[in-house]
């Protein structure tokens, strides 16, 4: 009855082995992660909960509100990571970033009131925490003193699995349980070291998994096009609804090339892009500065570094280096796995830009060469169709008759020359051959003409187009002595080359619109001033901590009335007595427990006998109202040391 | 207030405490837990497994006071008529005649209280919290003191019927008795040689001066802060998640008038919070009732009452 409760007292310092791995983790990312001043400092914090019994108490709005301000303090230190086209999910800034915030996140948890001797709840929530932070620091970068810090880590990982298993049980001596335990132990040590060896040693192929989970349809190289197109008997024979580009915006002509060709020879077109020269451009041959309205393209596929584009766009702005042949195929400079850039809208359909450079009269030559193997009667059917007149006019007649005279179909089963074969006899076939056949007929009747593929882009989706795969096109293009170059595309049903393909499901859409969402973020985060995000965060911050303030102040203020309404002690002199003898324990190391009884609290203290005595004549007088508080204070000077040399008074 | 006349008190109690001591060895506990709900005028709940002296402290504590004693041994076929009593047909002159059941007595021991069915455990309700029974209609007024001390074997399943919530809050105190340490048991044994020591007992207070003693409980001093601090903690209870009931007013006033019963037995005429904390436990325990989830996960009604201790500010 007379004793202090039976239970144990409560462990409210975290076990001094979590804290010893939280603090090496800690170090590993100040080393390793590009010495942050702040982790110091959190480290500070940790170490000071030993000092100090105050605790935060349970989840308490004021928990949170520590957490935004140490969150967002880290956010504006450490800075945004920086922007940048491809995003690589485990960047050492990333990495980093998010070990600092972890660290943060452990020390509110050390400063939250709580029993640390209660197993799983308590100290797995900080051992996970410290595994994560070292998992951050170990991914950063391959270094080598992450050997060190993982093997120091990994021992204090094994000494606090026992706090944190066991609890505050009392070690057992037999043989089978400390068998068992070097065994826990050896497991431990070989878990966490194959750990921290797998993390460093395979981030690569994390990172790659991670990606692939993430983009998981996306990251195919399945574009429908090819860089050296062949008249064959099927076209684009598994059409893949993966997603090639998104143009944001209204293109006025759907057709967007990708590559263009000049040669043709027994059914293939050439050369190949890899066999081609090209010249770097700058920003102001490209246009970039051109008025007009722009669409914003983001290629989401593996595009080997083509930049598509409509023809008769007015101009290209991309940050980015470009190359350009004399076909106008576009390029960037250097590889990419994702490319980002606008599109200058033409003002005229028949406008000349950066793509539609004159044709030298060596290169028009070219444009105009006729295939050796062609039919004749191929030559005599152009110049027959197209009639008399301006190299316009044609051009469109030869288009119209393609389109009247021959049908669409995916299959197409050539006998001898395929183009010839096609033009002559077997009229039906899908558009390579309409576009081929479209060059050969506007050559031979004296009009340069190439052969283009690309994409015909005309599902929309909102504001957006969608471009996938199966949208592979191919069409001609003509020079028209001056206008320029035009877009002709004389394959049947209006161009829509998938007339026979089917709709993408709805759950496709979906899903698309769901893996959109990192990617609109990072666009609208890329597009915005970053000065301007900077200050948004600053200012959220900033009300964050305002608001914080204003309700620490009203709860504070609720809290004195509370303490007035229960526990005032209405003797000033016993109040003022009461503060001398917390402050002289506190003096001697000893803690003074809120929620305890001052009993309880110098049970096992030295000199417990004295400050028992004190604590009898005090209680007396603050709760049985006896004129004690002469003792009181006779007591007082002895407990604060002032008259430590005097033996026990005899008086009492 | 007259010191000699508290030395008087004191000493009485202290007697009786000698008493049941030499009959329950290595107790102390217990024992003054007991007379601290005697004091308190409250009922007592033992609870142990079998074996351990619930029932011998009980006859003790009876025996140690000149008052009447009454034993029921609750069992499965017993009805609240059997406990409260009921009335007769008289043959001679064609009335009824009410004859008392036990509870007409000074202590009851109602041994075994949870193998009866709830229907005769409710014969209880209004005789502990009113000390009265009400019979065909008419009231009639229990003798004081009245003291219920019932014994119950909680890890028994087989036959038995857990108490019901109502009840339970009737016990100003439940408590555990516990194996006794190795001496202790050592001494049991020796004891027993020729005869059993409980033979040996002889009343050392009166009816009278345990009424004195419960009046005298009265006039212990609370502080209102004291009285805040167990207003904190049974509020505390109704609010934890964990709990699907928490501390009635009842056993706020238990733990008032527990707490103040205590400092009398430790020679105070006031109540410090230490006695509130150390009694909180025995008094507040059985009168809360776990959420599914906390009883499944393993908490128990005690640490969740250590929790509301640690995170309530002490009174100083």
């Amino acid at each position: 009855m007379t004793q202090p409760p039976t239970q144990p007292p409560r462990q409210d310092r975290l076990p001094p082995a979590i804290a010893g791995a939280a603090l090496t983790a800690f170090a590993a990312l100040y080393v390793i992660g590009g010495h942050f001043l702040g982790l110091p400092i959190l480290g500070a914090m940790l170490l000071l909960s030993y000092v100090t019994p105050w605790r935060l108490p349970a989840p308490r709005w004021y928990g949170y509100a520590l957490r935004i301000v140490l969150f967002g303090v880290i956010l504006l230190v450490v800075g945004m990571p920086s922007d940048d086209s491809s995003f690589w999910y485990f960047k050492p800034e990333y990495t980093s970033l998010g070990g600092y915030l972890l660290a943060a996140e452990l020390v509110v948890q050390t400063w939250r009131w709580r029993d640390w001797s209660q197993p799983p709840e308590a100290a797995g929530v900080a051992l996970v925490l410290t595994a994560l932070i070292m998992a951050a620091a170990s991914n950063t970068f391959r270094h080598p003193q992450i050997q060190k810090f993982a093997l120091l880590y990994t021992l204090l990982l094994i000494l606090s699995l026992r706090t944190a298993v066991m609890g505050g049980k009392p070690p057992s001596r037999t043989l089978g349980l400390i068998a068992l335990r070097a065994l826990f132990v050896i497991i431990a040590l070989a878990l966490g070291y194959g750990g921290v060896e797998a993390i460093t040693r395979y981030d690569y192929r994390i990172t790659a998994l991670a990606m692939r989970l993430v983009n998981a349809s996306e990251r195919q190289n399945e574009i429908g096009l090819s860089d050296a197109p062949q008249l064959g008997p099927v076209f684009n024979p598994k059409p893949s609804l993966n997603r090639v580009l998104i143009v944001d915006g209204r293109l006025p002509d759907p057709h967007v090339r990708a590559m263009a060709f000049d040669r043709y020879n027994a059914g293939q077109w050439g050369p190949a892009l890899r066999d081609r020269p090209f010249a770097s451009v700058d920003s102001s041959q490209l246009g970039a500065d051109a008025p007009g309205d722009r669409a914003r393209v983001t290629s989401l596929a593996e595009t080997s570094n083509l930049v598509f584009a409509p023809l008769n766009s007015a101009g290209i702005d991309t940050p980015l280096a470009i190359d350009q042949d004399r076909e106008g195929v576009l390029q960037t400079h250097e590889s990419q796995s994702a490319l980002d850039y606008q599109i200058i809208l033409p003002p005229r359909f028949d406008f000349q830009g950066p793509m539609c450079a004159a044709p030298s009269p060596a290169f028009r030559r070219r444009l105009l060469g006729e295939p050796p193997e062609m039919d004749p009667r191929v030559i005599d059917l152009a110049k027959r169709v197209a009639g008399s007149g301006d190299a316009r006019s044609r051009v469109a007649r030869l288009a119209r008759d393609l389109r009247d005279t021959h049908a669409y179909s995916l299959s197409f089963m050539p006998h001898g020359e395929p183009l010839s074969d096609f033009i002559l006899n077997h009229r039906a076939a899908h558009c390579e051959y309409f576009a081929s056949a479209m060059v050969v007929l506007a050559r031979a009747v004296g009009v340069p003409a190439r052969f283009v593929t690309g994409y015909y882009a005309h599902e929309r989706e909102g504001s957006h187009t969608v471009v996938r795969a199966r949208d592979a096109h191919a069409w001609a293009e003509c020079w028209i002595d001056g206008t320029g170059w035009i877009t002709v595309d004389a394959t049947p049903s209006d161009g829509t080359p998938d007339a026979l393909y089917p709709e993408p499901p709805r759950w496709r859409r979906w899903w698309e619109q769901i893996i959109d969402l990192p990617r609109l973020v990072k666009q609208w985060i890329a597009g915005a001033n970053r000065k301007l995000v900077f200050a948004l965060a600053a200012g959220a911050i900033g009300v964050g901590m305002l608001v914080s303030l204003a309700r620490s102040l009203w709860e504070g203020r609720k809290h004195r009335r509370g303490r007035q309404r229960g526990y005032v002690i209405s003797d000033p002199q016993l109040a003022a007595a009461a503060r001398r003898f917390e402050r002289a324990l506190r003096r001697r190391g000893i803690l003074i427990w809120p929620h305890r009884t001052w009993r309880e609290s110098i049970a096992a203290a030295p000199q417990a006998e004295l400050y028992l005595r004190f604590v009898a004549a005090y209680d007396a007088a603050r709760f049985g109202q006896h004129h004690a508080a002469d003792l009181v204070f006779d007591l007082l000077p002895e407990i604060e040391g002032r008259t430590a040399s005097r033996s026990s008074p005899a008086s009492v | 207030m007259d010191p000699s006349h508290d030395d008087s008190i004191l000493a009485e109690v202290r007697k009786l405490e000698v008493n049941l001591s030499s009959v329950i060895r290595g107790k102390p506990q217990s024992i003054r837990l007991l007379l601290i709900a005697l004091l308190a005028n409250g009922h007592a709940l033992l609870e142990d497994v079998p074996g351990t002296g619930k029932t011998t402290l009980a006859k003790s504590l009876a025996r140690s006071i000149t008052g009447t004693f009454r034993r029921v041994q609750f069992t499965p076929d017993l009805l609240p008529a059997d406990i409260t009593g009921s009335s007769f047909y008289k043959p001679q002159d064609g009335s009824f005649e009410f004859r008392e059941g036990p509870v007409f007595t000074n202590i009851l021991l109602a041994d075994e209280i949870n193998r009866t069915s709830p229907r005769t455990q409710s014969a209880l309700l209004e005789v502990m919290s009113e000390a009265q029974v009400t019979v065909d209609g008419k009231r009639r007024d229990l003798p004081r003191p009245f003291f219920v001390i019932a014994t119950q074997n909680p890890s028994d399943y087989h036959g038995t019927y857990p108490l019901p919530e109502a009840q339970l809050d009737r016990f100003a105190l439940r408590v555990t008795l516990g194996y006794p340490d190795h001496e202790s048991e050592m001494q049991v044994l020796f004891s027993q040689k020729e005869h059993h020591p409980f033979d040996d007992l002889k009343p050392v207070a009166s009816c009278e001066q345990v009424i004195a003693m419960q009046e005298r409980v009265k006039l212990v001093r609370v502080d209102p802060t004291v009285a805040d601090y167990i207003v904190r903690l049974t509020a505390w209870t109704r609010s934890d998640p964990r709990l699907r009931l928490g501390v009635s007013p009842r056993g706020s006033l238990a733990l008032y008038r527990t707490a103040q019963a205590s400092a009398l037995l430790l020679g105070r005429d006031f109540v410090i919070p230490d006695d509130v904390r150390t009694l909180a436990p025995n008094v507040l325990a059985h009168r809360i009732v776990l959420e599914t989830k906390a009883k499944y996960g393993g908490q128990t009604a005690e640490q969740i009452l250590q929790d509301a201790m640690e995170q309530i500010p002490v009174p100083r």
